[in-house]
């Protein structure tokens, strides 16, 4: 079974403007609603983030010529 | 083939909440955007919408503190089996019920002088339920695919309306 039938939206009537969060599968059963923005609600379960990037150590500038302090370089 | 409620007086459908705005705002127009129609899924069988009993105070003393039901005050239940369709797109019913939480109205007219393929008319009187979800669960042991529904049923219930003429 896909997990897909349990997607939520945020759906608003076209008759009303009332707003309410409901199966995306409504949109086909309830003509009179539409979705919100085209935005699925909640964002907790759709789509992914994207991942981190990683860290980065701001390297400080050398005031002194030759010396490596602040400097992950050799 | 087991009953389902289009054979019979009762006629069922479920209005999601965003498209009528309180229990006495259901209209024809709202009842007749639905392409669907709960009473072709809603199975005779296990049935049960409406008022099931009174509650009373027993056994708890006048003035106690837990009493929590009021006498005379009705109870409500709402749990219904749904025929599933072997074609997805038909499958409307189990499209509707995704999981716990969604809310509808519930609106169900049963008079003795209507059928439920007959379309729904101003003023015909209708008992509209304030429903929301509990987890659906297939039916193991049933004669066909279907699956059970229990719902809560919220104070925005009102058993004594009439569909309303315009939008």
């Amino acid at each position: 079974m896909s997990d897909s039938r349990n997607e939520r939206v945020q759906v608003r009537s076209k008759s009303t403007g009332l707003k309410q969060l409901a199966p995306k599968s409504w949109l086909r059963i309830y003509p009179d609603l539409e979705l919100v923005d085209g935005k699925p609600a909640g964002g907790k379960t759709v789509g992914k983030k994207p991942p981190k990037a990683p860290k980065t150590t701001p390297v400080k500038a050398s005031t002194t010529e030759g010396a490596s302090h602040g400097s992950n370089t050799l | 083939m087991a009953a389902t409620l289009s054979k019979g007086r009762r006629k069922l459908a479920l209005i999601p909440k965003a498209s009528a705005v309180s229990a006495d705002a259901i209209s024809v127009t709202v009842l007749a955007a639905a392409t669907w129609n709960p009473s072709d899924y809603a199975l005779v069988d296990g049935f049960v919408l409406g008022v099931t009993g009174e509650n009373s105070v027993v056994g708890t003393p006048i003035g106690a503190r837990n009493v929590v039901n009021i006498p005379d005050d009705p109870t409500l239940e709402a749990s219904i089996n749904y025929l599933r369709d072997t074609v997805e797109a038909n499958d409307e019913a189990w499209a509707a019920h995704t999981g716990p939480g969604i809310e509808f109205w519930g609106v169900l007219r049963q008079m003795p002088t209507k059928y439920a393929n007959e379309d729904w008319e101003a003023l015909d009187d209708i008992e509209v339920y304030d429903l929301t979800t509990g987890t659906p669960y297939m039916r193991q042991d049933a004669e066909v695919s279907s699956f059970h529904v229990t719902y809560q049923v919220g104070s925005g219930t009102d058993t004594s309306q009439t569909v309303k003429a315009g939008a």
